[in-house]
């Protein structure tokens, strides 16, 4: 067979449990993920805003990961976070549980088709299916971006 | 180019920049009233440049200073007349140098000022062709020697090698009569810490340029004696002699130059500093309470001097981070100039107060701001020539920004001569946005109507014009302002023109506070809004209709909320102790459950998605690991 000139293109990706449904992020996003207990509330935040940490003497604000997809929320006692890098920005995303850290072929990912809504459709990069179950690769550009914001806040007011 | 290490290209890049700002302040003061001091000064600027520049191996930079300087000589000896045409081309030559400076600072391509050296030679070259004969040459060699005593500093590596240097360096600019100690010496490393040579000037101007070149050694220090016949040379002597008892430099080094980033290490590591201090202050409360005296009290002397000395050590590293407002300001006569020559405007600035000093931090925002109002009040405010002479005011508008400090605050004013602003188009157009309605505007005093300038994409200039834009205006500003925990208050009168007054914190990293307890949590609220604490039980509070309570403060009736309402939290405690307050200039007073305290804090941002929370201008960290929120009370909303 002629060989493909294209090489072939793999990425790091953690995956971790939101009420039963599979996300995933880029590891580069991904900074560490620490388990925390005192998240602080801050009144007049958007809903999806659990509150802000201490972590290692930086505050940081930490994001309720079910609110802000619209799959439920977060109990607020104790909490994985997963500190992610968006940009310059660090943000915790609360996870229920980190499944695995895995290596996948670029092309296994797939585009959102007509699955899901298109607003939940400018969130993800894509869908890929990992030991039989479908994994949504999320966006982290886009999971904080203006209009998410936007959209958060006017549902607020 | 030659190789600069990393030291020499930091420090030759700070001096041109040095340089390249006091010629662009000269050139534009040269326009409105220049005299030969200031040609002078200016041309010591171009030279000095030409100078580094050219031992920095930057020929063209070198060039480039050099055309300017030629252009500025003929201004000194009057060949040349000062123009706006000139100023401008010289101006043009500033914006290259800083092109230049910046690509070097940046590694990029250097920019190519050939064009432009050509352009000023051919000036140079038209008016020497008319007065060609005007060109004197130097005045004659001086016949009385100048005496220079030439110290050098201890702390230099190699006395004889600069002994060597300074020596060479005279001897290009005249003859030298007698050198103590002799060559010969210098040479043979013999060189003491001092140096006196007898030197007859090729001319009267070059013993500034002298001196100028000799001190740009940092070790040398140099005394300029002139010796009229028959003066003694027991004064010299004498001064000689005390730089030899004395071990001290003759003068001390006045600064070092610190890295901003390692300021800011040093000032986090002090923030770290002051959260273990109040850390530290707890934990020795509580040995007090188990051992009452003895070991408790040791420990709580020792702690009373630390938590001083961090006090102190905390308050002078703050102050190391003040800029003088001056580099904010610096930039302005260019930009006014600018701004009113492409509107057809004629515009006079005027600046005050730029020794006063902010934190560095407040910089960039209040320059934003300021960028801002200046343009506004040149598009807007100032009224062409002809429309001022027929409103009976000079042709000429007037801009002054004005800075001073007062109560821990810094307060910049700007405040232009224009035609104001029209209330009555302001409730025109607010009612148009749907802002108002057509009663309600008119219920409105001139000044709230004007306050409406404020509102988010409120503009009422008809066209876009290229200098104010679009959309962003003075809301931008406010928010700005408000951002850095300051406020703005504007005031206009039609036809006498508008001021606006921004007010600034001194500081924007460690701010005391005051710690109060609201629905069962901490918050701080900086010190500076806070004017005193009450009881509420011993006060005067009385309930107006459904529920809207009055706190009447030595016969001064102010609003009382509860700052858990202001803040939407929930609260089903008793709040017993009022705190008044200043909100948008005015007092109010807010009830807590409690005042746990008054603490020196570190504001820390909250971080993405939360930095354009109104409410808080940041959080900071307590003794005990835990947070605070930090209210800023201009940007709670009243909601009762």
């Amino acid at each position: 067979m002629v060989q493909v000139m294209e090489e072939k293109q793999e990425r790091n990706i953690v995956v971790f449990r939101l009420n039963g449904t599979l996300f995933a992020l880029d590891i580069q996003n991904v900074q560490e993920i620490v388990q925390q207990s005192d998240i602080v509330s801050v009144p007049g935040a958007p809903t999806f805003i659990l509150g802000i940490v201490n972590l290692r003497g930086r505050i940081m604000a930490v994001v309720d990961t079910k609110r802000l997809l619209g799959i439920g929320e977060t109990s607020t006692d104790k909490v994985l976070v997963m500190v992610a890098q968006i940009g310059e920005h660090l943000v915790g995303f609360t996870v229920d549980e980190v499944e695995q850290v895995t290596r996948v072929a670029s092309d296994s990912i797939e585009p959102v088709s007509d699955l899901v809504s298109p607003e939940e459709a400018r969130r993800l990069e894509g869908i890929l299916k990992l030991d039989g179950k479908l994994v949504l690769l999320l966006d982290a550009n886009r999971l904080l971006d203006e209009e998410t914001l936007e959209a958060a806040m006017s549902q607020q007011h | 180019m030659v190789e600069l290490s990393q030291d020499e290209l930091e420090l030759f890049v700070t001096e041109a920049e040095e340089n390249i700002a006091n010629l662009e302040n000269g050139l534009l003061k040269l326009e409105r009233e220049g005299d030969a001091a200031l040609v002078a000064e200016l041309f010591r600027y171009a030279h000095t440049l030409k100078g580094s520049a050219g031992a920095a191996g930057l020929t063209e930079m070198s060039q480039l200073a050099h055309a300017m300087e030629n252009l500025l000589e003929e201004v000194r000896n009057g060949t040349r007349k000062v123009t706006s045409d000139l100023v401008d081309t010289l101006l043009e030559c500033v914006d290259m140098l800083r092109a230049m400076v910046l690509a070097i600072q940046e590694n990029g391509k250097q920019p190519d000022p050939s064009m432009l050296i050509k352009k000023l030679s051919n000036l140079s070259d038209q008016q020497s062709d008319s007065d060609a004969s005007d060109h004197k040459p130097s005045s004659p060699v001086g016949e009385i020697p100048v005496t220079l005593n030439i110290f050098i500093k201890p702390e230099c590596p190699m006395p004889s090698v600069r002994a060597f240097q300074a020596y060479l360096i005279m001897s290009r600019y005249g003859e030298i009569v007698s050198l103590e100690p002799p060559v010969s010496e210098i040479q043979a490393g013999r060189a003491k810490y001092r140096l006196v040579a007898k030197v007859k000037l090729s001319d009267d101007n070059s013993l500034s340029e002298l001196e100028q070149e000799l001190t740009k050694f940092d070790d040398l220090v140099v005394e300029v004696q002139r010796q009229k016949d028959g003066q003694k040379v027991s004064e010299i002597v004498t001064a000689q002699k005390e730089v030899e008892t004395s071990t001290a430099p003759q003068a001390e080094l006045q600064s070092v130059r610190v890295s901003i980033e390692q300021m800011d290490a040093l000032l986090n590591l002090v923030g770290e500093l002051v959260i273990e201090r109040a850390r530290l202050e707890r934990g020795v409360r509580k040995v007090a309470e188990i051992n009452g005296n003895g070991i408790a009290e040791e420990l709580q002397g020792v702690t009373e001097r630390v938590s001083r000395i961090v006090s102190q050590l905390q308050e002078s590293l703050t102050r190391t981070r003040m800029v003088p407002l001056n580099v904010v300001f610096a930039r302005f006569p260019r930009l006014v100039r600018e701004l009113s020559r492409s509107m057809g405007k004629r515009v006079q600035l005027k600046i005050e107060g730029e020794d006063t000093e902010i934190d560095r931090a407040l910089v960039e925002k209040l320059n934003e701001c300021l960028v801002h109002l200046v343009r506004n009040a040149i598009d807007h405010g100032i009224e062409p020539p002809d429309e001022r002479i027929a409103a009976g005011k000079p042709p000429e508008g007037l801009i002054e920004i004005s800075a001073s400090q007062s109560e821990g605050s810094v307060i910049v004013v700007v405040r232009d001569d224009g035609r104001g602003i029209d209330p009555n188009k302001i409730r025109r157009k607010a009612i148009e946005r749907g802002l108002l309605t057509e009663e309600q505007a008119s219920s409105l005093s001139d000044d709230e109507a004007i306050q409406f300038i404020f509102r988010s994409g409120f503009s009422t200039k008809e066209e876009v014009s290229e200098v104010s834009g679009r959309g962003v205006g003075m809301d931008a500003v406010k928010n700005a302002m408000e951002q850095i925990g300051g406020t703005i208050d504007l005031h206009s009168q039609i036809g006498a023109g508008t001021t606006v007054t921004l007010r600034l914190p001194l500081t924007l990293a460690i701010i005391p506070a005051l710690l109060v307890r609201v629905g069962g949590r901490l918050f701080a609220l900086p010190m500076h809004s806070v004017t005193e604490v009450l009881d509420l039980q011993r006060s005067d509070v009385q309930e107006i209709g459904t529920g809207e309570k009055v706190l009447v403060l030595r016969g001064n009736p102010l609003p009382l909320f509860s700052l858990a309402k202001l803040l939407g939290i929930p609260n089903g405690r008793t709040e017993g102790t009022g705190v008044i307050v200043r909100q948008q200039e005015k007092l109010i007073a807010v009830s807590v459950e409690a005042v746990e305290g008054k603490d020196e804090i570190v504001i820390k941002p909250l971080g993405y998605p939360l930095h354009n929370l109104r409410s808080f201008i940041g959080a900071t960290i307590l003794g005990d690991g835990s947070i605070a929120l930090i209210v800023d009370l201009n940007g709670v909303t009243i909601r009762r």
